[in-house]
């Protein structure tokens, strides 16, 4: 489409005469907005973003785009897709229009994650000794004992300064009053953190002015907040203690954010063949000799850590590691066997460890879940399968999930008969009503579904860099914003 | 630095000089085989398999130089082609990609749809010469850019370490494989003339070579030159003072251990090339004395893996 001579902000416009780059922006009712409190008036957050969307031309917002994607192509933020012929250099879809949150909502967020990444530190410690909390009957035994993510191995095991999840990233959405609730917490090994740092990097160079004006907190300081949390879960407190990135290897799908990890807080990448544990300390192998090593921020799930102590077919881990953490000589973070915690089932019990390890009311709440494992609620799921998301808990990535309302009468049948078989294995929830935010689609401006996942850091202290990684269901109607589905992201704006 | 990094590095080195080598073989051999006798097709093939290291291929045909060439170029299963020695860089780069600079990086990628995507059946017609050439520039322009975009120290001088010690090999093989044609007497005059010139044009030592030697194109010349020569970059000599150089500089970054082993078996062999008459080689036998520049260019690479890339744990002071 072509911008009109009239699309200057000073032009009038009244209800019936939308501007034009919002020609196809519907609000419609059933969805929270998050940038305008009603049509044509946009929320205060909103409104410098608003009136430069009328200011430029949509071809010029075109041209940012693609500016936009040459950025990524050349920070190397990119992922290879190999085809028979030719492997080509991809980027993940890109949204240009950034998502605001404002510092009051910041505030909520900060608060609610704190609070609530406490709780599941003290949940996991609380499972891993004593499980005091399955002796008071707040969470049933065997929905923690049956979890495949419990590890025997830890029990008894103490972990340095009790940190089980030093890195976490929950997922938050807003409900349809604009609440904030948790979708999901990803205690293991999260991703996406390069993407907040590479999206901020690019949003100020192709909206330099806005974001200038608008006072946007920064968020490039994560690197060296990691390493600070790194460094102080270190068992021997050596000042000079080395840190490494372990990763999978060049063919992980989140190798680029590994690299960059390891190159911003100035440690070494390292594979598992890169380490070996001698009198259970572990060191890694260089020109110069053995380097002992003291914190391993891990990128590897659990199971291929240590082919000794798990699946003996891994050979991405270190033989022996397991050892040399549990006799303290290595701090690994995540902690080993968090997979418990950020079970989709547990998941429905953390306000209720909230209050039992804080006494607090939860600040930032859940959305609701029904437990396929208790009679009466997988009887009133399965009579409302057509109105409900069902998700397999030891799934990731939007895999092994059923949307109602827009799956067949066959895809339904099919997830009734995988719950009667496991019940243990599924939950349930209301169809999120997940915000919509801005995007600019084919030269126009259009509303489309988003979450939040922002990065809590864990070790002398809890920090939380104001930002973090907003994703985008790029289709259009989708509420599914994983980059496995289609998804893409856009920066978030945190102001002063 | 990682023993990984250091080895992925080392091999990167050693499979594009090994690619070079290959590529530089192919092209002078397919100018020389137009001038050639027809009966000296019968050794030239074979030899020339022999000394890029390809499995012998059962009834080739003694003019049958596209499977011969195929074999050793684009064969996919030939783990000494072209084509595997340029994958296999790639492979050894990638693992250090985000430490070199993207156009490095770029300029293997380049190379490496090169070979995949070239099928000899199509470019056999007219002037195969000019693929295996471009291959061979590719490789210079990728040395030409780490030189001068990457900072030399450990790193870079593994991937030197790598280069001149496959360099080593892979001249003392080559003159190994034409020893017979050089000093054999049953063969054709002219042939056994052009045999002489492929090798050293083989190694672009042809000019330089008419230079020092003033056209006396005898076979105890071109042995010297070719092995004791001290200024031509593809002389045995030349290349294994390089790995003696690259190995004091990383040495000096990593200290004592298994190094000074390591200096001492580059240091005989550098002595040995250095103070060598190459009429006592030809003398007590020009085979032998390839036979042993091999095996100590093995020991070492042995020695290498043993002091900085596989060490047992036992060696290593904890």
């Amino acid at each position: 489409m072509t911008a009109s001579p009239t699309d200057t902000p000073n032009a009038p416009h009244d209800a019936d005469e939308v501007p034009a780059p919002f020609k196809r922006y519907e609000l419609g009712d059933v969805f929270f907005d998050e940038m305008f409190a009603e049509a044509g008036v946009p929320r205060a957050s909103y409104r410098l973003l608003y009136d430069r969307l009328l200011e430029l031309s949509a071809e010029e917002w075109q041209r940012r785009q693609e500016s936009a994607e040459v950025s990524f192509l050349n920070q190397g933020v990119t992922f290879t897709v190999y085809g028979d012929k030719e492997a080509t250099e991809r980027i993940f879809p890109f949204d240009l229009l950034p998502r605001i949150v404002t510092s009051e909502d910041w505030s909520v967020i900060e608060r609610g994650l704190t609070q609530r990444i406490t709780a599941l530190n003290h949940f996991l410690r609380d499972i891993y000794s004593d499980a005091m909390i399955l002796r008071d009957g707040v969470i049933p035994r065997e929905l923690v004992y049956s979890c495949k993510h419990y590890r025997r191995e830890m029990r008894g095991l103490r972990v340095p300064r009790d940190v089980y999840v030093s890195i976490a990233g929950s997922d938050l959405v807003r409900t349809e009053n604009g609440d904030w609730a948790v979708l999901e917490d990803n205690l293991r090994v999260p991703s996406g953190v390069s993407y907040m740092v590479a999206n901020r990097e690019t949003s100020k160079r192709t909206l330099p002015t806005l974001f200038g004006a608008c006072g946007v907190r920064p968020v490039d300081s994560y690197p060296q907040a990691l390493l600070r949390t790194l460094i102080s879960l270190s068992p021997t407190q050596r000042p000079d203690s080395t840190v490494v990135v372990l990763t999978p290897g060049v063919f992980n799908s989140a190798y680029f954010e590994h690299t960059f990890l390891a190159r911003e807080m100035g440690v070494q990448l390292v594979e598992g063949r890169d380490l070996l544990v001698h009198d259970n300390v572990v060191y890694m192998r260089t020109t110069s000799g053995l380097e002992r090593v003291d914190v391993i921020y891990r990128r590897i799930d659990d199971d291929f850590i240590d082919p000794v102590a798990f699946r003996p077919d891994s050979v991405l881990g270190v033989p022996g590691l397991f050892n040399a953490y549990r006799a303290g000589n290595v701090a690994l973070a995540n902690a080993v066997g968090n997979g418990v915690a950020d079970d989709k089932a547990v998941y429905a019990y953390v306000p209720r460890m909230i209050r039992y390890y804080l006494d607090e009311d939860p600040i930032i709440h859940n959305i609701e879940t029904f437990l396929l494992g208790e009679p009466e609620q997988r009887q009133h799921v399965l009579a409302n399968l057509d109105k409900l998301v069902v998700k397999a808990v030891g799934e990731a990535g939007g895999y092994g999930m059923l949307i109602g309302p827009h799956a067949t009468q066959q895809q339904r049948e099919e997830f009734a008969d995988a719950i009667r078989a496991n019940p243990r294995n599924y939950i349930a929830q209301p169809t999120l009503k997940l915000s919509r935010g801005p995007c600019f689609i084919d030269g126009h401006v259009e509303p489309r579904h988003l979450d939040l996942r922002p990065f809590v850091l864990t070790g002398e202290t809890t920090t939380i860099v104001p930002g973090g990684l907003t994703r985008v269901a790029m289709r259009k109607g989708s509420l599914v914003v994983n980059s496995s589905q289609g998804g893409g992201s856009k920066d978030t704006w945190v102001l002063y | 630095m990682l023993s990984r990094v250091a080895d992925s590095v080392y091999w990167t080195g050693r499979y594009l000089e090994r690619a070079e080598h290959t590529a530089h073989l192919i092209e002078t051999n397919l100018n020389l085989m137009l001038e050639a006798s027809p009966q000296s097709h019968d050794h030239r093939w074979p030899r020339l398999l022999g000394a890029c290291m390809t499995p012998e291929l059962e009834d080739l045909k003694p003019d049958d130089a596209f499977s011969a060439v195929q074999a050793m170029s684009l064969a996919e299963d030939n783990p000494q082609s072209i084509r595997a020695c340029i994958l296999n860089a790639r492979e050894n780069m990638r693992q250090v990609r985000e430490r070199i600079p993207t156009e490095v990086f770029e300029q293997l990628n380049t190379l490496y749809f090169k070979v995949k995507q070239t099928r000899l059946e199509s470019i056999w017609g007219y002037r195969p010469d000019a693929f295996f050439r471009s291959i061979r520039h590719g490789i210079h322009l990728f040395h030409g850019l780490t030189d001068a975009t990457v900072p030399h120290e450990e790193g870079w001088r593994f991937l030197q370490l790598g280069r001149s010690l496959e360099r080593a090999q892979g001249v003392a093989r080559l003159v190994h494989a034409h020893a017979p044609m050089i000093f054999g007497a049953e063969e054709d005059e002219a042939d056994r003339y052009l045999a002489w010139v492929g090798l050293l044009k083989s190694c672009e030592a042809y000019m330089p070579f008419l230079e020092r030697y003033r056209s006396r194109i005898t076979p105890t010349n071109i042995a010297e030159y070719m092995l004791l020569d001290e200024d031509f970059p593809r002389s045995v000599r030349y290349a294994v003072d390089q790995v003696a150089m690259n190995l004091e500089a990383i040495a000096l970054d990593n200290g004592g251990r298994n190094a000074a082993r390591l200096a001492r078996l580059a240091g005989r062999l550098q002595s040995q090339l250095s103070y060598a008459q190459i009429d006592e080689v030809m003398d007590a036998g020009l085979l032998n004395f390839l036979h042993e520049v091999l095996t100590r260019c093995g020991e070492i690479h042995a020695a290498v893996y043993r002091a900085y890339i596989a060490y047992p744990v036992e060696e290593v002071a904890v």
